[in-house]
């Protein structure tokens, strides 16, 4: 088990180095001057390039991605070129409210799609069955801003019931319940629709593994000693079909933080995706290296927890040589 | 003995699946006694597993299931579920034929085996099912029984596992145990142990079994009376002995014929020239990860002639698939040298390998995937042809047809798809692909395994009789001795890659030198239930008298 996470952690540690090294020579052979931004108008040619020379950027770009390196272990992502903050401050900011709003879009998920998929899986081509199928590939195909717009249609502009943008209602001062009750409010549209598409992927693959399952020969044993058939669901079925579930919550997680960018911009929401828009619009390359690398330890952290996971329902990975 | 009184009654039982169109089971009547082994025999398709899921109430929802079963006066069938429910497991246990795929990888031995005595057993607490766990492994003859509890399926062997299948049965105490096949995904020389300990069963706890298989070996090893099952109707039943002195049925009859051992042994003689494959010293390993290698064939060294097929057998993991993978060069070897028609495959360059391998044909264990489900059997046989050979579409055409009419299948099937073909046809067609280009060696990889006895035989006429026309040399591995007498002039026994023993066939099956031979020899169930019933009570070391 201990030896199972070790070569993992052992595995986890070059990948990093490759992404670090390839995020930082892709941003950094990009066309386009970052600098046009920094310095005056009155600014001459000469003044910048002593300017650029101070700042080391004539140096190799070996040297530079080396200084770069040794200054992210540290923890240190410089400072963002647009805003001249420190970049972890700025990710610390929208770090908070990315993760409610992905961790809520979350949630959701598995809270609908679990007992969903477990469901459809048992009762493959029922009435219930057909009609989360054709839903499903629906929310798949459906483009999320527009299920963004057509959800602000119904339930903001034509229901009025929910908020379309923002975390909290501008103007309004509320404290304790009343601010949380807003905040929830606010997360509402956001979240539904960073959870419809991968409620929908989602529950296909717990359908899948969970027909292919019934069909096995050792749930069908379990049903031949007797066991009744709500034991056999819990914990044989649900243990036995948390490998894929596992792997694709993992690869979830990432994609929710990144890809909240069009629902972040859509539902005004102050978050890392809107933050990683800014960044690539102003080429404020420090801050745009920040959020990639910090999306690829978020990444590589997911993984590592997917194997730790996968140790612990499925004693065929732990006890693997 | 007086008269049983039936534990199971069946009757006019009928089974059909959804979107068939016909009855797999069609209004078949029989009945166990209690303590009684009954045997239900039939050929793949025969509707023998679907006869036992529908008696425990196990078939798809979707089947439909007519005609009463009745177990101890009580109806099983007509009957709600919930009482059949209460029936699984306390009356009636099950065993199904694959030990690894009927347990659950995830969680332990203990743990399944806990689980099914609290459903069974309410009243003991932890540490009574703990013993009663315990006492139900050596009962089935786990060795280390507690130690066991802790282990996951995937760390116990092939006949272990069912062995412990067997213990959860018994968990509920049942008065009849339904065996699916019990043994056919084991070796034999596990498979006697097994059929050992069911008969122990029957005998100490006068439990009453229905044994389903496709064995007749199996059948005279255990049963009492027998079921002969065909399309879905009982043809023939009767006492073991009468079924197998006196069959009675026109099918009975095939089927006995069919086995083989019944039918004579090899008499082709091989040509007296240099071998056409000479493997000497041959070693091979897989890599495990990190560096480490994991040699699993220690110097194994053999030759074949033109006209010769030489047997390769051994338990499941003795390294003969392995040796046969490395002569189709799919694997590498890690030393020793393979001669194949005067050249050293291992001395020569890539290319030359390569040029080198349309002399070499292979056959694998089931069609289904060796054949491409996309590709008509024409096209699947013109492949080779294509590939190797530049022939005009007359010539490719004229020459498919050729092969497709030396396998033995009607011309006119060339647009089939393996789909629409039976297992055997499918392996005909195997054999017409892999003949295809004419080969020096033919390397056939347990072909008849997956078949039906009646096709086996077929299959090894087939081979035979192509043999004799082209005079190639093959390889042929398998794990039933049966088979390999038949055919085979000389045969290579193997354990845990190492040759234990190699010499004309005749030699080695009938005195084998060798104690693991001979262990092997003595597990293959004949089928002769007086012969069988003999060799139990030398092996088991009971008196005489029982069996008079």
């Amino acid at each position: 088990m201990l030896r199972h996470l070790l070569r993992r952690v052992l595995i986890a540690i070059p990948v990093l180095f490759g992404i670090s090294l390839v995020v930082y020579l892709l941003v950094n052979l990009q066309p386009g001057d970052p600098f046009v931004g920094m310095v005056g108008p009155e600014t001459t040619p000469a003044e910048k390039a002593e300017l650029l020379r101070r700042y080391g950027y004539d140096d190799p770009l070996v040297v530079q991605y080396l200084r770069w390196l040794t200054r992210a272990l540290a923890g240190d992502l410089g400072y963002s070129l647009q805003q001249g903050r420190p970049v972890t401050a700025l990710i610390g900011e929208r770090l908070g409210n990315t993760g409610l709003l992905a961790g809520a879009a979350l949630v959701l998920t598995l809270v609908v799609a679990l007992p969903l998929g477990l469901f459809v899986g048992l009762r493959r081509n029922g009435g219930v069955d057909l009609a989360v199928s054709v839903l499903s590939f629906v929310l798949v195909s459906v483009p999320a801003f527009f299920l963004s717009m057509l959800l602000i249609k119904v339930f903001a502009v034509d229901l009025r019931l929910l908020p379309t943008a923002g975390v909290t209602t501008i103007g309004a001062d509320y404290h304790g319940f009343a601010h949380l009750r807003d905040v929830a409010l606010h997360l509402v549209l956001p979240a539904s629709v960073l959870a419809l598409g991968n409620i929908a992927v989602l529950n296909r693959y717990l359908r899948a593994s969970v027909s292919e399952l019934v069909d096995q020969d050792f749930i069908r044993a379990l049903f031949g000693r007797g066991i009744p058939r709500r034991r056999v669901i819990a914990p044989h079925l649900l243990r036995n079909a948390a490998r894929p579930l596992i792997t694709i919550v993992s690869l979830e997680i990432p994609a929710l933080l990144s890809s909240a960018l069009l629902t972040e911009t859509i539902f005004n929401w102050p978050g890392i995706g809107r933050l990683s828009f800014e960044a690539v619009q102003g080429r404020d390359y420090p801050l745009l290296m920040g959020i990639v690398l910090f999306l690829a330890v978020v990444t590589l952290a997911c993984n590592l927890l997917a194997d730790v996971l996968y140790a612990l329902v499925d004693p065929r990975v732990r006890l693997a040589p | 003995m007086p008269e049983l009184t039936p534990l199971m009654c069946v009757k006019d039982l009928d089974i059909r699946f959804a979107g068939s169109s016909s009855s797999a089971v069609r209004g078949i009547s029989f009945t166990v006694g209690r303590g009684e082994i009954v045997a239900l025999v039939g050929e793949s398709g025969s509707g023998k597993s679907a006869t036992a899921l529908a008696l425990t109430g196990l078939l798809p929802g979707d089947a439909q299931v007519g005609g009463e079963a009745r177990f101890d006066g009580t109806p099983l069938l007509p009957g709600n579920a919930a009482q059949r429910n209460a029936f699984r497991g306390r009356r009636v246990g099950m065993v199904f034929q694959d030990p690894a795929a009927a347990l659950d990888p995830v969680f332990t031995i203990g743990w399944q085996l806990d689980e099914t005595l609290r459903r069974h057993h309410p009243a003991l607490d932890r540490k009574g099912r703990r013993d009663r766990a315990i006492s139900l492994l050596e009962a089935v003859g786990i060795p280390e029984p507690a130690d066991r509890l802790r282990r996951f399926p995937n760390q116990m062997s092939g006949g272990q596992l069912q062995r412990v299948v067997i213990a959860l049965a018994l968990a509920g105490e049942p008065d009849l145990l339904i065996a699916d096949e019990p043994t056919t995904a084991l070796d034999v020389t596990v498979q006697q142990g097994l059929l050992d300990l069911l008969w122990r069963l029957n005998r100490d706890r006068g439990m009453a079994i229905l044994l389903i298989t496709h064995d007749m070996g199996v059948v005279a090893d255990l049963a009492q009376r027998v079921l002969v099952m065909r399309h879905g109707v009982i043809v023939e039943t009767g006492d073991v002995r009468e079924i197998f002195q006196a069959p009675r049925a026109a099918y009975t009859r095939a089927l006995l014929a069919a086995l083989p051992g019944r039918a004579g042994s090899a008499t082709a003689q091989a040509d007296i020239s240099a071998p056409v494959l000479t493997v000497d010293g041959l070693r091979i390993a897989y890599s495990s990860g990190f560096g480490r290698r994991n040699e699993v064939v220690h110097g194994v060294s053999f030759d074949i002639h033109a006209g010769e097929f030489v047997g390769l057998v051994g338990e499941s993991g003795s390294g003969k698939s392995t040796i046969g993978s490395c002569l189709l060069g799919l694997i590498a070897s890690t030393a020793g040298r393979i001669t194949f028609d005067g050249k050293d495959l291992g001395r020569r360059a890539p290319g030359d390998v390569a040029a080198l391998r349309p002399q070499i044909g292979a056959v694998f264990q089931n069609p289904m995937g060796s054949l491409n489900p996309r590709l008509t059997i024409a096209e699947s046989i013109a492949e080779p042809l294509r590939t190797h050979r530049r022939l005009d579409a007359l010539a490719l055409r004229r020459k498919v047809d050729r092969l497709i009419g030396n396998v033995q299948l009607p011309k006119g099937w060339r647009d089939r798809l393996p789909a629409e073909l039976s297992g055997g046809q499918r392996q005909r067609v195997a054999i017409a692909r892999a003949l295809a280009l004419d080969p020096l060696l033919l390397i056939s990889d347990e072909p008849t395994s997956a078949l039906d006895v009646s096709v086996q035989a077929e299959i090894l006429d087939l081979l035979r009789q192509l043999q004799q026309e082209t005079r190639f040399a093959c390889l042929f591995i398998s794990h039933d001795l049966a088979v390999v007498r038949q055919l085979c002039q000389r045969v290579v026994v193997l354990r845990a890659g190492v040759v234990v023993e190699a010499d004309r066939t005749s030699r080695v099956l009938d005195a084998p030198q060798e104690p693991y031979t001979r262990n092997l020899v003595a597990s293959a169930p004949l089928p002769d239930p007086q012969r069988q019933a003999e060799k139990r009570a030398v092996r088991l070391g009971l008196r005489r008298e029982v069996f008079a």
